[in-house]
């Protein structure tokens, strides 16, 4: 008889709490403790960004322009002689900063939404029925409408990445706030004299969360790669800008003579996005393993 | 320890008599003979041993009921005998299952594809997800036909009408044709059974094959379960937990506790005369066979954890006649009175 | 199969009057003054109040909606501010080559995405089933454009084997396909590591299934299990994901064929938009929403063809 022996976890304690449980499981997951300590890196390495290079993002140079990477320029110049790595380094700051910003919109919104539908029933079809239609706007072209509305900048792909994350957050945390909100305490806790507020606020937000946050964190890699796909449309902010996307797209027409300007940032976003997922994936394993992606 | 009762009731006799006569009458080597079977499972916190010294027959033309609480390893044996133990978690540890005058344990898995369905099949549990929702009925059991057997399309197709008539599905030219949500759940268990049976094997296993079922639908199955086995000459291994099911079928009877065998013999014998504190408890909770409520719940407490089994016999934190040699020494299946054994340092219990 | 498409319709009529909203406020709020565009610099008020009323642009807002979805009923999109060309025109002309884009990029991704998300579960723990896994993740992290940008750096420029601008002509030419190999691999790519994990995912749940059980006790191969009896039903949940991921898709060929200066519709809109050309703009987008309705139909027809309980 073949005998595959599953690799045989070792006992977990009787008493062992639940925070030192999942403490353990991540320890248990080298990858993603690894990606761990990349992501806290990436991160300190984008705060603390301008005391970490000597060089200017924006400071033209023309003696040093489309440098392969050397000692001085570890990653090169681009095409006006930008230092690469300062030019990156803010990047990730930028697509960090407004990744985070259109997930915080788009959860916030799409939480009070999802539980609203919940807890108001005679509100929940109308506003699922309207989380269903904007579902079926694809982020790509509410990014292309708000551009053409606004203008091209970094706040319109902010607003639409916003925009696209509230109907799937509305429909997690709806769907999380329905298993509290029938329960018998609720009913006690209304029972009591309890304001909706009050109740919403202590009862059912708090069983959302974990759902929203896990649903959050797997979306994150997403959103950025949509918001670095609208810029390399020239949707985001102008040229100038330390965009990634923007970055990848000007160094585009430089492929022959200096393939580094334009894949320097596109390894850079697939460092951070690739550093993102492996975390999400690893956040619902621990945390919710019923949320889907 | 009591003397054995110098007046047997009739009903004993008449069991001793069958049992004799089936012991007499056919010479022949069982069909099925498991040998000391010890089967594990991998689980989050180590291996289980779920199926322990399990050894039993099962002959041509007769009906072996194993019965037994959920949990106590009565599936898990069907299983090992199918070589379908879930992988990679399930194992066959130790032991012989010896289909036909060959030991299935040593068969590759390749080998084993000619075995199933062939030589012996199964029907499981659930009717409602047992059919594959995608595939029409008469596809899947083609399907079953054509893994072990050459033959044309319009022979298959024919073959498929006559085995869902067979087990008494109306119209079955129409039938053949629908997918399994277009059926009842009884329609379900017979498409299984029909599916089971194509090959005409030796061995049918089933596996609480009505415990899904209403009350009129479960005597319907059971009654087609008699006449296909009477007919074909085919052996049944019938697992459940509703005693009037095996009232109702069996010729012998295992009882099955925490993964051993506790007792075993003719049906007659140990309805009348049972050998062990736990089939006594049993059958004390018997439910009348038209209530439908089979779970035996009776006897006080729960079924061991495997994982750390209690000392000695496994029963004795349950048994009303647990004796200090209960806790030390796990008894061994002794010989009570002939084919009858019983586990119990007690038996014979009179 | 009738009613999944009616009943897929009226679902998406709401959706088809948001896009047309949004449409129209392209027209309506833009910052720009089409007018004053049209008119050119230098315009006296007159000519511009004269082009106001010739574009409508004095009538209330709710009216000047009712009279542009029924212009957009008759397939009259306006005319591009650049060219004056008719809007329709250049959609029609430009929807066949991002189609042709999209479907390469599906016959690429599809069989791809299966086949490791398969092969993945069947060895699942396994070292394959990790390179698996790795090489999914690394998929689904990757910015579409880059993909594209290795492709035209290696194969394009550096080794020459392959062309990366516009399109070849017809497929079935020798040129039109070589065309075609970079942008649909590019865009096929981004959705090989979805597909490949929810088939791996689906697949796993599958195959601890009853009906997995009876095709084993049945006597099959496991060849025939997996490849018969779970793959069609591991699949529905794929195909709702592809449904789903409609949209990426969408957005990866507008990033393709900006690339690739593919002749097709999502450069159109790219162009359209940083160059103000509103017209053109709300027909892309109009356009581009239609065919994200187009894919989602399809995928409930195939949703149905996979799951008979659906076809009630």
């Amino acid at each position: 008889m073949t005998d595959q022996n599953v690799a045989l976890p070792a006992l977990v304690p009787a008493d062992a709490s639940r925070g030192r449980q999942l403490l353990r499981r991540l320890l248990r997951d080298k990858i993603a403790l690894f990606m761990l300590v990349l992501l806290v890196v990436i991160v300190l390495a984008a705060v603390f960004a301008p005391f970490l290079t000597p060089f200017d993002p924006y400071r033209t140079s023309l003696r040093s322009r489309n440098m392969p990477p050397d000692l001085v320029h570890w990653l090169g110049t681009d095409e006006q002689g930008r230092d690469l790595v300062a030019r990156v380094l803010f990047g990730i700051r930028l697509t960090l900063a407004s990744g985070f910003t259109s997930l915080f919109l788009g959860g916030f919104t799409g939480t009070i939404i999802g539980v609203t539908a919940a807890y108001y029933k005679r509100a929940d079809n109308l506003l699922m029925r309207a989380m269903d239609v904007l579902l079926s706007f694809p982020a790509i072209l509410l990014g292309l409408a708000i551009a053409g509305i606004w203008g091209p900048g970094t706040w319109g792909i902010i607003f639409a990445l916003a925009i696209s994350t509230i109907p799937p957050v509305a429909r997690v945390a709806r769907a999380a706030a329905l298993g509290v909100v029938n329960q018998d305490y609720l009913v006690a806790a209304r029972a009591l004299g309890l304001g909706d507020f009050a109740i919403l606020h202590r009862y059912v937000l708090r069983n959302c969360a974990t759902s929203v946050l896990v649903y959050v964190t797997l979306r994150f890699g997403q959103v950025i790669l949509l918001g670095a796909s609208l810029s390399f449309l020239g949707l985001g902010a102008p040229p100038p800008s330390a965009e990634l996307g923007t970055m990848v797209s000007q160094g585009r027409s430089l492929l022959f003579t200096a393939p580094h300007v334009a894949l320097v940032p596109c390894f850079a976003l697939f460092l951070i996005v690739l550093v993102l997922n492996v975390l999400g994936d690893a956040a619902r394993d621990i945390f919710d393993p019923k949320v889907q992606q | 320890m009591n003397m054995v009762d110098p007046k047997p009731t009739a009903a004993i006799m008449a069991a001793e008599s069958a049992a004799m006569a089936s012991e007499a009458a056919p010479a022949e080597e069982p069909l099925l003979r498991v040998n000391r079977l010890r089967t594990s499972i991998a689980t989050e916190r180590g291996r289980m041993t779920v199926v322990n010294d399990v050894s039993f027959e099962v002959r041509a033309g007769r009906t072996l009921c194993i019965v037994g609480e959920s949990g106590c390893g009565k599936s898990i044996t069907s299983l090992s005998v199918m070589r379908l133990l879930p992988k990679p978690q399930g194992r066959i540890d130790a032991g012989n299952i010896t289909l036909l005058g060959r030991d299935l344990t040593t068969l590759t898995e390749h080998q084993m594809h000619a075995v199933r369905g062939h030589e012996v099949s199964i029907v499981f549990q659930e009717p409602m997800t047992a059919l594959n929702p995608v595939y029409t009925i008469g596809d899947q059991i083609t399907e079953a036909l054509l893994a072990h057997e050459r033959c044309g399309r319009h022979e298959a197709r024919s073959r498929v009408i006559a085995a869902l008539r067979e087990v008494g599905i109306p119209d079955p030219e129409r039938r053949i044709d629908t997918f399994p949500h277009e059926l009842s759940g009884g329609m379900r268990q017979r498409v299984v059974i029909a599916m089971a049976l194509i090959c005409r094997p030796k061995l049918l296993i089933a596996d609480e094959p009505t415990t899904a079922l209403d009350v009129t639908v479960q005597a319907q199955i059971l009654e087609l379960f008699r006449q296909l086995r009477d007919s074909h000459r085919m052996g049944l291994m019938l697992i459940t937990h509703d005693l009037g099911v095996v009232a109702e079928m069996a010729d012998d009877v295992m009882v099955m506790y925490a993964g051993r065998v506790v007792e075993s013999g003719p049906v007659a014998s140990i309805f009348n005369n049972p050998q062990h504190p736990y089939t006594i408890g049993l059958l004390g909770s018997l439910p009348k066979i038209t209530e439908r409520q089979g779970r035996l719940s009776i006897i006080p407490g729960t079924v061991p954890n495997l994982m750390a089994p209690p000392s000695g016999c496994c029963f004795h934190p349950r048994c009303p006649l647990s004796t200090e040699r209960c806790v030390a020494d796990a008894p061994p299946l002794a010989v009570v009175r002939g084919p009858h054994r019983s586990a119990c340092w007690l038996a014979p219990l009179d | 199969m009738l009613r999944v498409i009616v009943k897929r319709l009226m679902v998406s009529i709401p959706v088809l009057l948001g896009v047309l909203f949004i449409g129209f406020m392209l027209l309506v709020v833009v910052p720009s003054d089409p007018a004053a565009i049209i008119a050119g610099e230098g315009a006296t008020p007159e000519i511009l109040a004269g082009l106001h009323h010739d574009l409508g642009l004095d009538r209330p807002v709710m009216e000047r909606f009712a009279l542009y979805i029924a212009r957009v009923l008759q397939g009259d999109l306006g005319k591009s501010v650049l060219n004056r060309a008719p809007v329709i025109d250049e959609l029609l002309r430009t929807i066949g080559p991002t189609a042709e884009l999209m479907f390469c990029a599906m016959l690429v991704a599809v069989p791809l995405g299966i086949g490791m998300g398969t092969l993945g579960a069947v060895t699942r723990g396994r070292w394959i089933d990790r390179v698996v896994m790795m090489v999914s993740v690394a998929g689904l992290s990757m910015p579409g454009f880059m993909i594209a940008l290795l492709g035209i750096e290696y194969f394009g420029l550096q080794w020459g084997l392959l062309p990366f601008q516009g399109r070849g002509g017809p497929l079935w030419t020798w040129d039109g396909l070589a065309h075609m190999v970079l942008p649909a691999v590019s865009l096929g790519s981004i959705l090989i590591g979805p597909i490949a994990r929810m088939t791996r995912t689906s697949m796993l749940d599958v195959l601890g299934l009853d009906f997995v059980r009876t095709a084993r006790a049945k006597g099959l191969g496991e060849t025939r299990v997996v490849l018969k009896h779970a793959l069609r039903t591991a699949l529905i949940p794929v195909v709702t994901l592809i449904g789903l991921q409609a949209g990426y898709l969408l957005g990866g060929a507008v990033v393709t064929e900006t690339i690739f200066a593919w002749p097709g519709i999502g450069r159109l809109a790219v162009s359209a938009i940083t160059s103000s050309d509103f017209p053109m703009a709300q027909g892309t987008i109009l356009m581009l929403a239609l065919s994200f309705i187009i894919i989602n139909l399809m995928v409930d027809l195939i949703y149905s063809w996979l799951d008979p309980r659906m076809r009630q």
